[in-house]
């Protein structure tokens, strides 16, 4: 089910009756109602992959109880190992067998020795590599010991299956979102109000922002071929905004609607295009990903600490990592790997947490250094993302050799005028939020008939640029 | 929770107060003209459902038909009694649903349909198709329309007004940050053929773009093919013989296409079908010479394109009846 379908807005409002008004009553109740809509939303795309995510939680539950009963180091080691080759193992199959496989046979064919492949005619499951790392999160902290295995099993299912954010994240943590199943909710109407708004400015991003320029941009990567240098980079500056609109709209409509239901998740995105060097960009983009490979690969490896060669080594298995984990293709990989490239200069000259606040900090305007190093920031961001767009990786490379021409400096042969004005005026609601979890969290210091037109403003635009349903880029990976 | 689902209420009834001032904007024109009996859909039903069995040629499909072909010309020369029944950003789907309409009133012998790699794409303009179905007698064709030619858009379109006249929104908004207003002319319509006397301009020619192709549009082969083969059925089992057109580009825009998919895609598919097919661009092209100036603006024919579009008709028709 995508959130920005109708199929959606007659699920929520019956789920939140539901859930506050027949089932609130008993805790047990509320979860299970959970678990139950969460299998729903997800079945509606494709109810045979529901017994993935089933089998899924059945095993990380299992290992987690017999976690806790187990002190044996060798014994936990292996269970916790069980649980990893299986989620991974899944994975693997759904996501990367095919991808194995042809880049075996065209390893072999560079060599000179053809081998008939054998790829198999897979779908990916939707959201599994979010749902996945999700129980792996809750498997690894209990083995750690900074978690205490559940014993509620509804609690746990909910928890893994949780709507909001099962099929594009935020990837939350067991350690913070497991608690919240145990304890009674109490509806908070500033929550519920903060949700609403958040839900409203996600569809927006979505609806608005992401959707429009999606149209231009795909017209512009899928006939890059016959597009001036000044034409591709506008395209390429449209898939920017398409998926940080599409992404972290859908972040933020997930984030707000677990609001309605008494929820707190963590913020997955914060105003990553206003970063001043790759650095922060990473701290501000996908954050629940982000810190899952900090947290389980990157300091597990020794993180920043150790030789130079260490370092290194460590930086480009996360980005690298981080690339595979979105898709199985190589275009991904070189992505990362790029992204990897940006990041070692600052880590290697320790300057790599030089901006942890947020840009011009208490001011209206940022200054002139500011500017460039966002300026800077954004651009070879938006080099990386030319690798993340196109359908290889020889596209990719045509692509950005086209951009540097002469060809640069000419004008535009397509210049969408409307979809240019929404994106700027984004950009400035987006500036002047910046200092709340989103761009519209304090609307609620200005008074209220000013913040009701600037609501109502928003979602008649949404009506009003509303096209066919799009699905959201993260669902493919 | 009663202070949230208060506010949620307010905000609701906030947003229908503003659905219904657009609706009331939007419709009052239409109201006013179906009135008034100036309503030009109002009119092309008036005509279908008040003539029975009359008409024996019929001609549907986008603007493009409606400003293409003459029936009173065609008319003249093979001694039929024709009707334009395209209406304007005509989809497949609302097609289907006028042909069964009108094969409840009239028994035509011949349907031509202009094909238009447009009326099959992934955009529709919902106001026109629910204007249009609006005067279909059959209220339950009209929700048939809605539904199982949009699913659940379609209703969506259908009952929130911002969505429904979005495009005229747009348009309006723009119109209020444009300088330039354009004055709407009066139209004159004959038998449902629009007689345009605009000229493109020089200024108009030199934007002129290549005619979509299968990147550059949103052409569903699905949503065709499923379309086509059921306005095939139904032409067949109303014994009426389906021709199928392809109305003129200009020159200029000819010229700047690469692959002409559409064309290809229609030849082929038609062939296929063994539906007569005439590309209009080409078909006796030393008779029938376009140019630019034959149009009014970057895909519609004026008065004199259109006289030669009609023209052309007639000798398909001629060329289809020999054989």
């Amino acid at each position: 089910m995508l959130f920005n379908s109708l199929d959606f807005f007659l699920f929520l409002p019956i789920v939140f009756i539901l859930y506050w008004f027949v089932f609130n009553k008993n805790l047990k109740h509320q979860n299970f109602l959970i678990v139950i809509a969460s299998y729903v939303f997800y079945g509606w795309w494709d109810w045979r992959f529901l017994s993935l995510i089933i089998f899924s939680s059945f095993i990380d539950y299992g290992i987690g109880v017999l976690l806790s009963k187990e002190n044996k180091q060798v014994k936990r080691k292996l269970l916790l190992w069980t649980s990893i080759c299986v989620n991974i193992g899944f994975l693997g199959f759904f996501k990367y067998y095919n991808f194995f496989v042809e880049s075996f046979i065209a390893s072999f064919s560079f060599f000179g020795s053809e081998i008939s492949p054998n790829t198999l005619n897979i779908i990916l499951p939707v959201g599994i590599s979010f749902y996945t790392f999700q129980t792996l999160s809750y498997t690894i902290d209990v083995y750690k010991k900074r978690l205490k295995p559940t014993q509620n099993i509804i609690a746990f299912f909910a928890f893994v299956s949780f709507f909001p954010q099962l099929v594009a994240g935020p990837i939350e943590r067991a350690t913070h979102l497991l608690p919240q199943f145990y304890s009674k909710r109490q509806f908070d109407y500033a929550n519920a109000v903060n949700g609403m708004r958040q839900v409203i400015w996600g569809l927006f991003k979505k609806v608005v922002v992401a959707d429009n320029c999606a149209k231009y941009a795909n017209i512009i990567f899928n006939n890059s071929d016959d597009y001036s240098g000044s034409t591709l980079l506008l395209g390429a500056f449209l898939f920017a905004f398409q998926i940080y609109g599409d992404f972290s709209g859908y972040s933020d409509i997930a984030i707000g609607v677990s609001r309605f239901f008494g929820f707190n998740l963590k913020q997955n995105f914060a105003f990553p295009y206003f970063s001043r060097d790759i650095a922060e960009f990473w701290r501000r983009w996908h954050i629940s990903l982000s810190t899952w490979f900090r947290d389980y690969i990157y300091i597990p490896l020794g993180g920043s600490r150790g030789s130079l060669n260490k370092k290194i080594r460590n930086v480009f298995i996360i980005f690298l990592v981080s690339g595979f984990w979105h898709g199985a293709n190589w275009t991904f990989i070189i992505w990362g790997g790029l992204n990897a490239l940006y990041f070692l200069p600052l880590l290697l000259t320790n300057k790599n947490r030089v901006n942890t606040n947020i840009v011009a900090e208490n001011k209206v305007l940022p200054s002139f250094k500011e500017i460039l190093q966002m300026t800077n920031t954004f651009f070879i961001t938006l080099l990386a993302w030319v690798f993340f767009r196109a359908d290889s990786v020889t596209h990719a490379i045509e692509y950005l050799q086209s951009i540097f021409t002469v060809s640069l400096f000419s004008k535009p042969a397509i210049i969408p005028f409307t979809v240019l004005f929404l994106v700027i005026v984004f950009i400035i609601i987006e500036w002047l939020g910046r200092h709340g979890e989103y761009a519209l969290e304090r609307v609620d210091k200005i008074n209220k008939p000013l913040r009701w037109s600037i609501y109502m403003v928003l979602i008649m635009l949404m009506f009003l640029f509303t096209g066919e349903e799009q699905a959201f880029i993260y669902f493919q990976f | 929770m009663k202070k949230f689902l208060k506010q949620f209420a307010l905000g609701l009834l906030v947003f229908i107060i503003l659905n219904t001032i657009i609706a009331i904007i939007y419709e009052y024109p239409t109201y006013k003209s179906v009135k008034n009996k100036t309503n030009r859909n109002y009119l092309k039903w008036e005509a279908i459902h008040n003539n029975k069995n009359t008409f024996d040629l019929i001609l549907i499909g986008t603007s493009r038909c409606y400003a293409s072909f003459n029936p009173m010309i065609i008319d003249s020369v093979l001694n039929t009694n024709s009707y334009n029944m395209a209406t304007s950003a005509q989809d497949i789907a609302e097609t289907y649903y006028s042909l069964q309409e009108i094969f409840e009133y009239q028994n035509p012998k011949y349907i031509v349909l202009d094909m238009f790699f447009e009326a099959s794409d992934e955009s529709y303009d919902y106001y026109q198709t629910f204007s249009n179905s609006s005067f279909f007698n059959a209220k339950k064709r009209q929700l048939n329309l809605i539904y199982e030619g949009y699913g659940n858009t379609g209703i969506l379109n259908y009952s929130i007004p911002v969505v429904k006249f979005k495009n005229y929104l747009k348009q309006d908004i723009a119109g209020i940050l444009s300088k330039n207003k354009s004055l709407r002319k009066e139209d004159i319509w004959i038998k449902g053929y629009l007689y345009d006397p605009t000229i493109v301009s020089d200024a108009q020619i030199s934007n002129f773009e290549p005619i979509a192709n299968f990147e550059t549009s949103s052409f569903s082969r699905d949503r065709f093919n499923t379309y086509f083969n059921k306005i095939q059925t139904l032409v067949n089992t109303n014994n009426a013989k389906l021709i199928c057109v392809r109305t003129a580009y200009p020159p200029t825009r000819l010229e700047l296409t690469d692959s002409d998919d559409e064309a290809t895609f229609f030849d082929s598919y038609l062939a296929e079908k063994q539906v007569p097919f005439f590309d209009l661009n080409t078909y006796k092209g030393d008779q029938y010479l376009y140019n630019d100036k034959d149009f009014a603006d970057y895909h519609h024919l004026n008065y004199k394109g259109a006289k030669k579009a009609s023209m052309q008709l007639v000798e398909a028709l001629k060329q289809t009846k020999n054989n």
